[in-house]
């Protein structure tokens, strides 16, 4: 089943909601880069390049929609079939560089975990197998691109199909990853002795749960549009709620992973009490 | 003495299964091999030649479909040819990752893996996931009968070079520096399996000019597609003697 008619035009509040979310997360990015010059850990970089990639495809889901908000007007009056979907193209690059920060964000869980049994016994065997499988969501992205420029068909023409399949199949990818990271963070938690690592752990776990809520939201996006008549517009109130847990996502994942030292000292001093 | 497209089908049929024998052979000897050794050099290199061999059943399997199809036994609704195609292209592909995890294990001391780790085999397997990405789509897309186009084709093309020329330039350093003329002689064959790994494709790539784009070849499978087959069988013998260098061959060298 493929989205082949126009798609949905975006309010101006999800194009800013997209914006903010896009310099927050680099926002975020910059800090973890500046610390992995610092201390120079593998698992540093991974999750800052990890972050990169989330922060690419927000800026690249911004500028597409930005592009269709401007070119074809508020109401989309001008947007006609055969015309360039910048949104649609948008969306699927989106989820390409997502399924790039997938790659890493599981090499990053692969690090830190790395002397649990799963990963110890494996070395990188799963994050080549979840390269792989990410690279196939990639190959489908261009794939639609391919398709909607050599197609004949009028409604496809320029208008990169955006089949729920392909989605789920990378969500379930997204989910997978995450949850990992859930479960060894819970792991870790509970097997930390210090209360700062017990904090920051629990900030890693606040990280997993968001990135999952960015996806569920997104898919209630899609959902509530179907079964509630008051969304019939597209672009409802879950997709804002869905890059704003983004903001959040990466500034716990910042916390969680790199605590500023006021925050690892203020949990070290309580200990002492 | 132009040959019916019935007979060349035949003669792509044998020829695709006498190197499969061959391959599957060679495979064996490298999971016996790896069963003796426990290294996991020898067991990259195995799983990527039987992903290789997996691609060569695919090819094999639905080129009789097509040859069927041909002669009228079965109906022209599936494009067996071309899924045939798209299922060795992904496999081979898998093939691809395990061939540069193998590069990446036996000169894991170079300074490239040194200082890289694991992140070199871990972007080209993705890049070989985009492959299949790409194949998987063209599948669902044109179901039954998925296109066989350039793009897709000439990406795979260029990672399968690259894996090659990585066995081959890692393995030059090597060769060099070997004192004993059965080491020497080990390198040699692992150069000339990754020379004739790059053969095949572009034996393969010769082939579709002369048969499909430009039809200087009536009816497609030019001599070159039997000459790919004959480089895939001297490079899957080459990597086996090179890399699990059979006793009797390297007491040979020694005397």
């Amino acid at each position: 089943m493929t989205l082949a008619e126009l798609p949905n035009q975006p309010t101006l509040a999800v194009t800013i909601m997209m914006g903010i979310a896009f310099i927050a997360v680099f926002g975020v990015v910059i800090r973890m880069f500046i610390n992995y010059s610092k201390r120079k850990r593998n698992a540093a970089l991974m999750i800052a390049v990890s972050f990169t990639f989330w922060g690419l495809a927000a800026l690249i889901t911004f500028t597409g929609t930005l592009l269709q908000y401007l070119i074809y007007g508020p109401d989309g009056s001008t947007n006609a079939i055969g015309s360039f979907q910048f949104s649609r193209y948008g969306i699927n690059l989106g989820y390409a560089f997502s399924a790039v920060c997938n790659i890493f964000m599981f090499l990053f869980i692969s690090e830190i975990f790395s002397k649990f049994a799963l990963f110890r016994k494996t070395q990188k065997v799963l994050p080549m197998i979840n390269g792989i499988l990410n690279g196939v969501t990639i190959g489908l992205v261009i794939n639609a691109f391919i398709v909607s420029i050599k197609t004949t068909e009028p409604t496809e023409l320029y208008n990169p199909a955006y089949p729920i399949p392909q989605t789920v199949y990378h969500l379930v990818l997204t989910l997978f990853t995450f949850l990992m990271l859930l479960a060894y963070s819970v792991k870790s938690m509970k097997q930390a002795p210090l209360k700062w690592e017990k904090v920051g752990f629990k900030f890693i776990i606040g990280t997993a749960v968001s990135a999952i809520m960015i996806y569920v939201l997104f898919v209630l996006d899609l959902v509530v549009q179907d079964i509630w008549i008051v969304f019939d517009d597209g672009y409802t109130i879950f997709n804002n709620l869905g890059w704003l847990t983004a903001v959040i996502m990466v500034n716990l994942a910042y916390i969680g992973f790199f605590m500023p030292n006021w925050i690892r000292l203020r949990y070290k001093e309580l200990e002492v009490k | 003495m132009v040959l019916s497209v019935e007979t060349k089908l035949l003669l792509a049929i044998i020829t695709e299964g006498i190197v499969l024998l061959s391959v599957s052979f060679v495979v064996l000897f490298l999971y016996i091999k790896y069963r003796q050794r426990k290294k996991s050099a020898a067991l990259a290199l195995a799983v990527a030649f039987t992903f290789y061999n997996i691609a060569i059943i695919c090819l094999f399997t639905f080129r009789i479909l097509a040859y069927l199809q041909e002669v009228g036994t079965l109906s022209d609704y599936y494009g067996f040819s071309n899924i045939g195609i798209s299922l060795g292209y992904g496999f081979s592909a898998l093939s691809n990752i395990f061939i540069f995890i193998f590069v990446s294990i036996i000169f894991a001391q170079s300074p490239m893996f040194r200082r890289t780790g694991t992140i070199a085999p871990l972007i080209f397997a993705s890049l070989n996931g985009v492959t299949i990405g790409l194949l998987v789509g063209n599948a669902i897309t044109n179901w039954p009968n998925p296109s066989y186009d350039l793009g897709p084709t000439v990406y795979h093309l260029i990672l399968t070079f690259i894996a090659f020329i990585s066995l081959i330039r890692f393995t030059i350093p090597s060769y060099k520096a070997a004192t004993l003329k059965w080491e020497k002689a080990g390198f040699q064959f692992i150069i000339v399996s990754g020379t004739f790994g790059i053969l095949v494709y572009l034996s393969f790539v010769v082939d579709v000019i002369l048969g499909d784009l430009t039809g200087i070849i009536e009816n497609g499978y030019t001599p070159f597609f039997f000459i790919a087959y004959v480089c895939a069988l001297i490079m899957c013998n080459f990597a086996y003697l090179g890399y699990s260098m059979p006793n009797a061959v390297r007491k040979w060298f020694k005397e």
